[in-house]
């Protein structure tokens, strides 16, 4: 196997698409299920990355952060539905865009010895969680698709959590409460006639794939041991977006297998451009190294655009249940 | 932050810092038949001072000279009182960070600054980790730095410099490369530095840059003292002012100026700058509200479409290898160029998409892919530093009382009235307004009445997108451009959309100059990293209490 395509395994199962899987699950509960058109995904993130790392950095462990993590997920979802959820698709998602990026400017304006630190951001507050790693020293895994301990310790616990939310979804989607998320993707009004109370059950899809997002965060933040408000731009909630879509809304293994490729894809094509350059198939004056990184995001773009337009059911999705297909 | 008060012994001439640390006396520095500085004379103490001028101005050279790297052919050069060309004992107190990439590669972070210390010979082992964390690179620490990027390998460098915890901090160009974020990060690093009571000296060729980071500015044009002020919004914290072009002072004159304004005309000079951003964000808010008018599509690429305009006039302008013409000229190709973008995108991308049926939460989608392509293809092409236009650059203020611009930004506030004033000519008077118009209440019925909808679209496209360049154009020479402003700006042509009505022409007018004051003014208040935030709390407001906006209608929120 060429070790570009063993890199691009690695990434498809690593930390980060664990992370983003978990994060895609809760995206795909709000918008695949129930249509929300939420922008400010990655402000989940923040708020239970943050609050992790502010609980511990004042000196609560970390079992208490989580928690306190959790529950300002539940909070924001509070903060963005209660105002919002009575708005349009569109206006729900210039609202929740903005609102997401004002929380990040306003952690941003803090100086360096403010609560969140600023700009300098929060580290090392998740040596607790790696101290109970039950995996010994070493590297796990064949060839290049292998991880350090650490890395195989948050990959285990990202997975199980990808698992169990995945079959929450499961569940809920074939409850009665599942039902009526999905009538009012399809029709809100005649959900509203059926004397459902339309707005509740937004509210609820909010917060619970908040919450699942907001342990996203708190899993890549303990991976990194880091925060930092730079971290949580907008284009963060459009790569979930595009996870999504790719492995089709609406579906519950749609958020992994999205992840999954998502990952895959970009690290084999950084891999396949890298190496083209390299052995001087591509100019480098058209594409230098340095800029692979940056091309691979045109190319989450350009293939985000011909997912909407061409398959919008994504790899797993069903094309009858699909608010993006919405004519 | 310490506020520099004027002088001690009567002379408040801003070159001189009152309690200088560094002092460059009549220096003149001269290689073969070049003079680099000439008979400079200037001070520099605690606090940040930035060091201002153009390529080849001579910052360098005096940054050398005052590290005693290079000697002087004329003049004196004292740090704390000593000669670093004689004294060794100094050096223990002073760090260079220079412009090169002066990292080995092969290290780690940590190995490097060790490696620093070591050469110092340090005693405190504790050192080289204290310095990283300083700069906020400990959990980096150890990788290598070759696997950097520009920002971190900048911070690196600084984090070696202050190993040994030096007094006087220089630093050479060191916002050059690092990415808009990493900016922001390193210059709350100065500013930190400088608060605890470090000299740090800044060098920089972007006004901008150094506005936000420095107490005092002393610009070299010629390696002779052009220019020096302390920046008077600083002398007030609260009202800190990112648009305003540094009041600049003759040196011979400098004495004569007392930055006490009062607070009426700090507002009033805060309203002037915030009129002139809202019609920046105008021009990209009608063209917004336009497209949403005829289509109903909300087009969060309209960011990249101002970005586009503030970078092609670069690129014709500025840009080294280009042809490099007059800004004027190149302001007006990349205006039409931006309208012919716009145009390709509605031929080639919307109308296919409309005619696909494509519904209105993909299209949104549609939009954020274009984003995010535009965006990245721009940093592929003009790299990560925000990028200033190479003509009126350096302009004095005028202006009646304390609404004072300088007269690009006036020309810009004048132009842009025009515009909106055309617009609105055409709207109103002419029949594709009319038909405009039409479209925008009802576009079955416009179609059905022979209206030619598809070419209505079209021409709103181009003309939205053309609107936008201009504002794009208009913010690159009030201050400058990057590669990432689209979303930025796109939050802000929401916040002024929504806040005079979406499809609403007056509306988005109205909106943007409202809220452009609104932030600014703001900066009297609040820091000036935050006022954005500003803008969108209103937003948020005004979609609860009035979602359909000041001049919009109700049925359109849903």
């Amino acid at each position: 196997m060429s070790s570009a395509f063993q890199d691009a395994i690695a990434a498809g199962l690593g930390v980060q698409a664990a992370a983003f899987a978990l994060a895609a699950v809760g995206l795909n509960l709000q918008f695949g299920y129930t249509g929300l058109l939420n922008f400010g995904l990655v402000a989940f993130l923040m708020v239970g990355a943050y609050g992790t790392a502010i609980t511990v950095n004042e000196g609560g462990p970390l079992w208490l952060g989580v928690l306190v993590g959790i529950a300002a997920s539940v909070g924001l979802g509070l903060v963005f539905g209660l105002p919002t959820l009575r708005l349009r698709a569109d206006y729900l998602a210039i609202v929740t865009i903005t609102a997401g990026e004002t929380l990040r400017i306003i952690i941003n304006a803090g100086g360096q010895n403010s609560f969140t630190q600023g700009p300098f951001g929060i580290q090392q507050f998740a040596n607790s969680f790696f101290k109970i790693n039950p995996f010994p020293t070493g590297t796990y895994g064949p060839g290049r698709v292998s991880f350090s301990e650490s890395d195989l310790w948050v990959m285990t616990v990202t997975w199980a959590l990808v698992a169990l939310f995945s079959l929450a979804v499961y569940r809920l989607v074939r409850s009665p409460w599942g039902r009526v998320i999905k009538a009012i993707r399809e029709d809100e009004d005649a959900a509203r006639s059926l004397g459902k109370n339309v707005f509740a059950y937004k509210l609820q899809s909010l917060c619970l794939g908040g919450v699942m997002a907001g342990c996203a965060g708190i899993m890549l933040a303990l991976s990194q041991q880091n925060v930092s408000p730079t971290y949580y731009l907008p284009a963060f909630t459009f790569f979930i977006y595009t996870i999504v879509i790719l492995g089709g809304p609406g579906s519950v293994w749609g958020p992994i297998i999205g992840a999954a490729a998502f990952w895959f894809l970009i690290q084999f094509t950084a891999g396949v451009l890298t190496d083209a350059i390299g052995s001087g198939w591509i100019p480098s004056s058209l594409l230098s190294t340095d800029e692979v990184l940056t091309f691979r995001y045109v190319l989450v773009g350009l293939g985000l655009i011909a997912l909407v337009v061409w398959r919008p059911q994504g790899i797993a999705g069903n094309r009858e249940e699909l608010l993006i297909d919405d004519r | 932050m310490a506020v520099l008060e004027p002088h001690p012994n009567g002379t408040d001439d801003p070159a001189f810092a009152p309690d200088a640390t560094v002092v460059v006396d009549d220096v003149s520095v001269w290689f073969g038949q070049k003079v680099a500085l000439s008979e400079l004379s200037c001070s520099f103490g605690p606090g940040v001072t930035g060091l201002l001028g153009p390529n080849g101005a001579g910052k360098t050279t005096l940054m050398r000279a005052l590290t005693g790297l290079i000697p002087v052919n004329q003049g004196n050069v004292r740090i704390e009182g000593s000669d670093p060309r004689r004294e060794r004992a100094v050096h223990a107190r002073m760090a260079l960070v220079p412009e090169d990439e002066a990292v080995p590669a092969g290290l780690t972070a940590r190995q490097f600054v060790r490696y620093i210390a070591d050469l110092h010979q340090l005693p405190d082992r504790a050192a080289p980790d204290d310095a990283l964390r300083t700069v906020g690179m400990l959990d980096a620490a150890d990788r290598r730095v070759d696997t950097f990027s520009k920002g971190m390998r900048q911070r690196t460098k600084v984090a070696a410099a202050l190993v040994k915890d030096p007094h006087v901090l220089v630093l050479d160009e060191p916002l050059n490369g690092a990415d808009p974020v990493q900016r922001v990060n390193l210059i709350t690093l100065f500013k930190d530095l400088g608060a605890q009571g470090r000299t740090v000296i800044v060098s920089s060729h972007v006004l901008s840059e150094v506005e936000r980071l420095a107490e005092r500015l002393i610009v070299l044009m010629h390696g002779r003292l052009a220019a020096a002020g302390i920046a008077p919004f600083m002398a007030v914290p609260p009202g800190t002012v990112t648009f305003v072009i540094f009041p600049l002072v003759p040196p011979s004159e400098a004495g004569h100026t007392t930055p006490h304004t009062s607070a009426f005309d700090q507002i009033a000079g805060l309203s002037l700058d915030g009129i002139e951003l809202g019609l920046i964000i105008a021009m990209g808010a009608l063209g917004l509200s336009l497209i949403f008018g005829v289509t109903g599509l909300v087009n969060f690429a309209q960011g990249e479409l101002v970005t586009f305009g503030g970078l092609a006039a670069w690129w014709l302008s500025t840009w080294g290898p280009g042809p490099g013409l007059p800004l004027i000229l190149s302001g007006v190709l990349a205006v039409a160029a931006g309208g012919l973008l716009g145009c390709g995108l509605e031929l080639g991308m919307f109308r296919p998409l409309r005619r696909r049926r494509t519904g209105n939460v993909a299209l949104i989608v549609v939009t954020i892919g274009l984003s995010l392509v535009l965006s990245n293809l721009y940093l592929i092409m003009v790299g990560g530093n925000p990028l200033q236009y190479a003509e009126y650059v350096l302009q004095t203020e005028v202006g009646p009382g304390p609404f004072t611009l300088t007269p690009k930004d006036w020309t810009v506030v004048a132009t842009s009235i025009v515009l909106i004033l055309i617009t609105g000519f055409l709207l109103q008077r002419t029949r594709y307004g009319t038909a405009l118009r039409a479209v925008s209440d009802n576009p079955d019925l416009a179609s059905s009445s022979g209206i030619a909808v598809e070419r209505v679209i079209l021409i709103t496209w181009i003309g939205g997108a053309a609107l936008a360049a201009s504002g794009g154009v208009f913010l690159g020479i009030a201050t400058a451009v990057s590669w990432d402003m689209g979303l930025e700006m796109l939050l802000l042509l929401f916040a002024a959309v929504i806040l005079g009505g979406i499809g609403t022409v007056y509306g988005a007018v109205l909106g943007a100059l409202l809220i452009g004051i609104v932030t600014q003014v703001s900066t009297y208040w609040i820091n000036p990293e935050a006022k954005n935030a500003v803008a969108f709390l209103v937003l948020i407001g005004v979609l609860l209490v009035r979602p359909q906006g000041i001049l919009g209608r109700r049925e359109r929120v849903g």
